[in-house]
C-alpha cells in the first residue's frame, strides 16, 4: 500500500473509535438514567401485515435504473481525457466530441421514446 | 523543534492524526452551528422571529434537541434485519467523514494528499447511496422502502451532474490532486469559476439535490418524503443519519471551494506587492481587516440591542472577532509557512461559509419542487448542457493554447455557446413529442 494511504487508514480508525466511544458512552448514560438498553418494538405498518415491504418492482424501474448507470459509467470514461486534455490535443478532442455526441444522441432518442417520463 | 515536524514519521503518522482528530471532533459541532444558522436565516428570509420562548437567542436549542435525540431509546423494529439496520447509518456517516480525509483546508492543514483526490471523493461519495438504501430496506416498512428508492435515484442522477460540472474544472487543472487543482488556479491567474461558469452552475444545482435538501426534498406525499427512509430509526442511529446529512452539505461546499473558488487562495492571489522593506505582502492584512470590520459592525449593532442577554452575547462575539483579527495580524510576524497555513485556512473557511450561505438563500427563496420535475429538469437540461459545456470548454482551452489568444476571451465565447444550446433545449423540449404521441393514442 502506498504510504500516502496510511493517513487515510488512521482517519478511518479514528472515525470508528469516535463512533464506538460515543455509542458506548450514550448507552451508559441511558442505563444510568434507568432506560432500557435496546428496545425491539413492533412498528406499525401502513398496509396490512400480510404484504411485504420488499415487493417486486415494475420493469420500467429497471430500465430507468439501467439508463442511469450507463450515463454514470460514461462520465467515468471522460475523466482521463479531461486530465490529459493538453497532452492529447485536437486528436483527443475529436474522439471525446464523438463520444459525447453519441451520448447526447442517446439522450435525445430516450426523450423521443418517452423512456424517461413517468407514465 | 522544526526538524522534528519535518521528520517522515511525524509527517506520515502524527500530524495527520492530529488533523483527523480535529476534523472528527469539529464536524459534529459545525453541524450544530449549521442548525442554528439555518433556523436564524430561514426566520430572517420568512420575516419572522424564531426565538420566541427560547433563552439566550435560541442558541441552546440545538443542544437541547440533540441531547433529547441521543438519549431516546434505541428502537429496533421487530421485523427489521438487525445487522443491516445498523449498517445503514454507519455507512452514511463514515463515508461522508472519510471524504474529508483528502480535503486540504489551507496549504498546511490536510490529512492526506492523494494524486487521485477528487476521484477518491466522488468514489467514496457515491457510497452514500448504500447508506440510504440499506436503511430503507432493513426497516421493512413500505414508507421507508419507497422513500429510500426515490432518494437513491436522486443521489445517483444528480451525482452524475455534479461530476460532469466538476470535470469542466479538471480540463483546466490537468490533475486530480486537490492541492494541485488549487495551485493550477494560482498559475492560471483566475479561479476556475470565471473560466467555466456553466460547469459551476451544473455543480451547484447538482449538489443541491445530492444533499437532498429543499427545494428538492420532502415535497412528495408522506411516503415519498426524503426523510421517510429513516422513519424507523430513533436515538443514536437517527442522529448519525442527520449528522451525515449536514456533514454532506459542508463537504459539498468544501469541494466547490477547492475546485471552483480557488481553495485557500485569497482574492487577487496573483498580486504579490510587499510592504516596503519587509517580506509582508500588502493583501495579507486583508483577513485582519475583514475580522476587524465584522467586530466593529457587531459593536455598532450591539449598542442598539435592548435585551441584556442579547447585548452581552453580541458584545462577546464582537470581542472574539477583534481577538481573531489580532491573531491574524500576529501570524504575519511568524514564519512564512505558518502564516500561509493560518491565512489559507481562514480564506478556505470564509469561502465555505459563503457557499453554504448561498445554498441556504437558494433553498429558502425557491419553493420546493416535486422530485419527478427535478428529475425531468436533470435529464432534459442539465446532463445535455453539462456535456456540451465540456466540449466547448475543452475547445476553448485548446484554441487558447494553439493560437495564444487569452483564455478569458475563448472561455467567454464557449460559455456563450453553451448558454445558446441551453436556451435552444429549453425552447424545444424533446420529450413533449413523446407526450403528444402518448396522449393521442
Amino acid at each position: 500500500m502506498p504510504s500516502q494511504y496510511i493517513p487515510i487508514a488512521i482517519f478511518t480508525f479514528l472515525v470508528a473509535a469516535f463512533l464506538a466511544v460515543s455509542f458506548a458512552a450514550l448507552r451508559r448514560i441511558r442505563l444510568h438514567l434507568g432506560m432500557a438498553e435496546t428496545v425491539t418494538a413492533q412498528v406499525e405498518r401502513e398496509a396490512s401485515a400480510a404484504d411485504s415491504s420488499r415487493p417486486a418492482h415494475s420493469l420500467s424501474f429497471s430500465i430507468v435504473a439501467m439508463i442511469y448507470v450507463i450515463f454514470a459509467v460514461a462520465v467515468v470514461f471522460l475523466f482521463p481525457w479531461a486530465i490529459k486534455l493538453s497532452q492529447m490535443g485536437w486528436y483527443g478532442m475529436i474522439i471525446a466530441t464523438a463520444f459525447v455526441g453519441i451520448l447526447l444522441a442517446g439522450n435525445a432518442w430516450l426523450h423521443r421514446m418517452g423512456a424517461l417520463s413517468r407514465n | 523543534m522544526f526538524h522534528l515536524i519535518q521528520s517522515p514519521a511525524m509527517q506520515t503518522y502524527v500530524l495527520p492524526s492530529i488533523c483527523a482528530a480535529i476534523i472528527i471532533l469539529a464536524v459534529p459541532l459545525l453541524a450544530g452551528c449549521f442548525l442554528i444558522a439555518e433556523r436564524k436565516f430561514r426566520a430572517h428570509v420568512e420575516a419572522r422571529s424564531n426565538d420566541a420562548g427560547t433563552e439566550a437567542h435560541g442558541l441552546l436549542e440545538p443542544i437541547t434537541e440533540v441531547s433529547k435525540l441521543l438519549l431516546t431509546e434505541d428502537v429496533t423494529p421487530s421485523r427489521a434485519d438487525p445487522v443491516i439496520f445498523w449498517a445503514g447509518p454507519l455507512v452514511s456517516v463514515v463515508v461522508v467523514l472519510l471524504a474529508f480525509s483528502v480535503m486540504p483546508i489551507g496549504p498546511a492543514f490536510h490529512i492526506a494528499d492523494l494524486n487521485i483526490g477528487l476521484l477518491f471523493i466522488f468514489g467514496i461519495g457515491s457510497l452514500t447511496v448504500y447508506g440510504v438504501l440499506l436503511g430503507g430496506w432493513a426497516s421493512d416498512t413500505q414508507n421507508a422502502m419507497t422513500s429510500a428508492l426515490g432518494v437513491a435515484a436522486q443521489l445517483i442522477v444528480y451525482g452524475t451532474v455534479t461530476i460532469l460540472g466538476a470535470l469542466s474544472a479538471l480540463l483546466l487543472s490537468g490533475s486530480l490532486s486537490l492541492k494541485e487543482i488549487v495551485q493550477a488556479q494560482l498559475d492560471r491567474g483566475q479561479w476556475f469559476v470565471f473560466y467555466v461558469p456553466v460547469g459551476f452552475a451544473a455543480y451547484f444545482l447538482g449538489s443541491l439535490s445530492v444533499t437532498t435538501l429543499a427545494p428538492v426534498d420532502s415535497s412528495g406525499p408522506g411516503n415519498e418524503s426524503d426523510t421517510a427512509y429513516m422513519s424507523a430509526y430513533t436515538g443514536y442511529r437517527r442522529c448519525l443519519y442527520l449528522l451525515a446529512g449536514y456533514t454532506n452539505v459542508i463537504l459539498v461546499a468544501c469541494i466547490a471551494t477547492t475546485v471552483f473558488l480557488g481553495g485557500w487562495l485569497r482574492p487577487l492571489a496573483g498580486y504579490r506587492d510587499r510592504f516596503p522593506g519587509t517580506s509582508v505582502e500588502l493583501l495579507d492584512v486583508l483577513p485582519a481587516i475583514v475580522m476587524m470590520g465584522a467586530g466593529a459592525y457587531l459593536f455598532w449593532r450591539a449598542r442598539r440591542l435592548t435585551v441584556n442577554i442579547r447585548r452581552a452575547g453580541a458584545f462577546s462575539v464582537a470581542g472574539l472577532c477583534v481577538v481573531a483579527a489580532a491573531l491574524l495580524l500576529g501570524v504575519l510576524f511568524t514564519s512564512e509557512s505558518f502564516m500561509q497555513g493560518v491565512h489559507g485556512a481562514f480564506w478556505f473557511v470564509v469561502k465555505v461559509g459563503a457557499y453554504i450561505y448561498f445554498v441556504f438563500w437558494f433553498r429558502f427563496e425557491f419553493f420546493p419542487t416535486y422530485r419527478d420535475k427535478v428529475s425531468r429538469l436533470e435529464w432534459r437540461m442539465l446532463i445535455p448542457v453539462a456535456l456540451v459545456n465540456l466540449v466547448t470548454a475543452a475547445t476553448a482551452i485548446l484554441t487558447s493554447q494553439d493560437t495564444g489568444w487569452p483564455m478569458r476571451l475563448t472561455t467567454l465565447v464557449a460559455t456563450a455557446t453553451t448558454l445558446g444550446v441551453a436556451w435552444w433545449l429549453f425552447k424545444n423540449p424533446l420529450d413533449e413529442a413523446a407526450a403528444v404521441r402518448a396522449g393521442g393514442e
